[in-house]
């Protein structure tokens, strides 16, 4: 393995990270006809030198804003992320579990939970339409599910009395079931124990505790690794081609290293798809290889459970997971993500966002990618869903759930015990 | 004796909007003048108490201060492929956003009397009419490869505003001058060359620091004269040495070995390529005319040229 320790390097002289990477912006800047499509060189490479701790922050920062300016007097817009974008620390909000369902003429609408705030109620929902429908029917993508017609207008009322209305649905779904959230503005009291839907009172329960969540410091070592780690777990967002140049200019890889063959091949096998691939034998490759020979596993068990539980603040950014569904194919669960978190591409050029990956391993020893496959939001707080694969072995009891950042994990431990059919 | 660093860059003259009238502004040896203030002391003095402020001294008080700000290699053109929009780059409150386009390109060549009054580089090439190099050139016309420059001229018109709704004296006016008329950028970006160059020269504490820029500097507008130079499709490194030399490595790329000092006295007279060749060194001979070392696209021996005045 030929991986060099940072601390090791940092012995050597012979590395000008700030040097590299100003001639690296010179070098774009001169034959950059255009906005890099996805992933700037300069700051993928600023992003994995500052990450493991070649060159500060402060410095990388400086440059690559010095070659925004630069490019921006060119013309040569810079790259536009999606999502949320750093801002000021959150507010309080609560996330109270309720499970409640309403029997309407149409169909049965689920309240799930609710995330409360000074400005904001968001009653997350599920309807499942009344309406009978032929297997291949019901599952067809459908704005509204069969016997909707209209985008209803929900009134919710709080235990201090006051109402308010709302036909502000974001989500989707198929033509037997419709998942998403119904926001009301202005918020409800944020502490109501109970709200009124549809005259009928649905109790919130208090909000998640941390109890099934263990936070691990991750030490200032095997930064490279944990580097490389995540521009496979993250490829939309961080690039394995810029971070592996970037790393071998600063003597950190060694490019012929197996090591480093076996990291190229699982990111070229994670960006082709498709069904399972074995690594060749030379390459070790950790968890990837596992992994990558387990895809297109199916077989999963099909529920749903709730899983209830919210993190502190690990590495300035904190979740709530919500939801896990399991089918046949993978299993998927909601979260809420709050922080000054990188989402795709939309830290931009800004090097100190918190990149969250996920991942989970299972009681019966099998572990499984996660991604982030849909959210919304902005600011700093989303609500999305991030789906995993390959499918969930049915002999497992238990399930940790991984959130990792460069200097954090959170992990989150869930009994696999099944309430509900999805 | 050493001449001075400007000396082969001719005096420029240009107009810009102060106080309802067009001023004149002017460079020679090394200054910028406002020839239409007399007394620019004394309008700093009724501005701080209050009065208007002239565009013409701001100009000169944000040149003086930008004299040597590295801020000014990193924002402008590298060569004649580099072109430079200098348009809505100051937004105050309620700022306006305005269009000041200027195609910044690459010094003019030198000059032995001045440009005033007559075609400013009447040997020079319009960059606007040199196609960016897209691939091998055998066949370099001879002359002066980087001439003239090309700045939009109805972008003079909206200085005024620009100054008006500038942050006071900040960054963003250091961004106005690039955008200032003619080739007067060009004598700010030869004016911070020359300083650092001279920092270098007396080992000045600060040089440490700003290496990684300074290199920077060099490496972009090296490459830049390079690339125009060898056409496309040939690999060039830039590397900072102590005296000037161009070589090949066995895997083929063209390494240019170059002192900072290169900038001061081959690029930013506009000496970089001329003939189909890189120039390597610049210096002024007693006549007015120059001679320069040179080296051909096959990387033979280096030549002396004599540039006649």
């Amino acid at each position: 393995m030929h991986i060099r320790s940072v601390a090791a390097f940092a012995e050597m002289d012979g590395f000008d990270g700030e040097l590299y990477l100003r001639l690296l912006g010179e070098r774009t800047l001169l034959s950059a006809g255009s906005a890099y499509r996805v992933g700037d060189p300069l700051v993928e490479r600023a992003r994995a030198l500052t990450t493991v701790g070649v060159v500060p922050l402060a410095v990388a920062q400086r440059v690559v804003d010095d070659y925004a300016r630069a490019r921006a007097l060119r013309g040569i817009a810079e790259p536009r992320g999606f999502g949320p974008v750093p801002t000021a620390p959150q507010p309080p909000r609560r996330i109270a579990p309720c499970r409640r369902v309403l029997r309407q003429p149409t169909g049965e609408l689920e309240i799930r939970h609710a995330i409360l705030t000074q400005a904001e109620t968001r009653l997350a929902i599920t309807f499942r339409s009344g309406v009978r429908l032929p297997p291949n029917v019901a599952q067809q993508h459908a704005i509204m599910p069969a016997g909707v017609s209209t985008v209803p207008t929900i009134s919710v009322t709080d235990d201090r009395g006051h109402t308010v209305s709302s036909s502000m649905f974001s989500g989707g779904g198929t033509q037997s079931q419709w998942r998403g959230f119904l926001t009301l503005h202005p918020g409800l009291a944020p502490d109501t124990k109970w709200i009124e839907i549809y005259g009928e009172r649905v109790a919130l329960g208090p909000d998640l505790g941390h109890g099934a969540v263990t936070i691990e410091n991750l030490a200032d070592e095997h930064t490279v690794d944990r580097y490389l780690d995540q521009c496979l777990a993250a490829p939309g967002t961080r690039s394995l081609p810029e971070a592996l140049a970037a790393l071998t200019a600063a003597g950190l890889v060694n490019p012929a290293d197996p090591m480093i063959a076996a990291y190229v091949a699982a990111h070229e096998a994670l960006r082709r798809g498709g069904g399972p691939v074995d690594l060749p034998p030379e390459l070790s490759a950790g968890r990837w290889r596992s992994l990558l020979a387990r895809r297109g596993t199916t077989g999963g068990p099909t529920g749903t459970l709730f899983v209830g539980a919210a993190t502190p603040p690990f590495d300035r950014v904190s979740a709530t997971l919500l939801d896990l569904t399991s089918t046949d194919a993978g299993f998927r669960c909601e979260l809420e993500l709050t922080g000054p978190m990188e989402i795709g591409r939309a830290a931009g050029a800004t090097l100190d966002a918190t990149l969250v990956t996920f991942g989970a391993l299972d009681d019966a020893g099998g572990s499984y990618l996660g991604q982030l496959d849909t959210w919304s939001g902005g600011g700093d707080s989303i609500s999305g869903t991030i789906g995993f694969w390959p499918a969930l072995d049915p002999k497992a009891s238990r399930l940790d759930l991984i959130l990792t950042t460069d200097r954090a994990r959170a992990v989150v431990a869930v009994p696999l015990s099944w309430d509900e059919t999805p | 004796m050493t001449p001075p660093w400007w000396t082969g860059l001719s005096p420029l003259q240009e107009t810009v909007p102060c106080g309802g009238a067009l001023h004149r502004i002017r460079w020679a040896d090394g200054e910028l003048t406002p020839l239409d203030h007399a007394d620019p002391d004394g309008e700093r003095t009724l501005a701080a108490l209050g009065g208007q402020p002239m565009p013409c001294i701001e100009i000169l008080d944000a040149w003086q201060r930008h004299r040597a700000d590295l801020d000014v290699l990193l924002l402008a053109g590298r060569g004649p492929s580099d072109h430079v929009t200098t348009h809505a780059v100051a937004n105050g409150p309620g700022g306006v956003a305005t269009s000041f386009a200027t195609a910044h390109v690459a010094p003019a060549p030198p000059s032995s009397s001045p440009a005033v009054g007559r075609p400013k580089f009447a040997r020079g090439v319009p960059m606007a009419a040199q196609p960016a190099p897209t691939g091998p050139r055998p066949g370099l016309m001879p002359g002066w490869y980087y001439g003239g420059l090309s700045h939009a001229r109805g972008g003079v018109a909206s200085y005024a505003s620009h100054v008006a709704f500038l942050p006071d004296g900040g960054d963003a006016l250091g961004q106005l001058l690039l955008a200032l008329p003619g080739a007067l950028p060009d004598r700010l970006v030869a004016t911070v060359v020359a300083s650092w160059a001279a920092r270098i020269a007396a080992d000045d504490l600060a040089v440490a620091a700003a290496r990684p820029a300074l290199h920077a500097a060099l490496y972009g507008r090296a490459l830049a004269a390079a690339r125009w130079w060898l056409g496309g499709g040939v690999e060039v490194e830039v590397e900072q040495a102590a005296s000037p030399a161009v070589t090949r490595r066995a895997d083929g790329v063209v390494v240019l070995a170059l002192p900072f000092s290169w900038l001061r006295d081959v690029w930013a007279r506009g000496l970089a390529t001329l003939a189909g060749e890189f120039c390597l060194t610049a210096c002024p001979d007693p006549s007015g005319g120059w001679t320069l070392t040179t080296v051909a696209a096959d990387l033979g021996q280096r030549r002396s040229r004599a540039l006649r005045p």
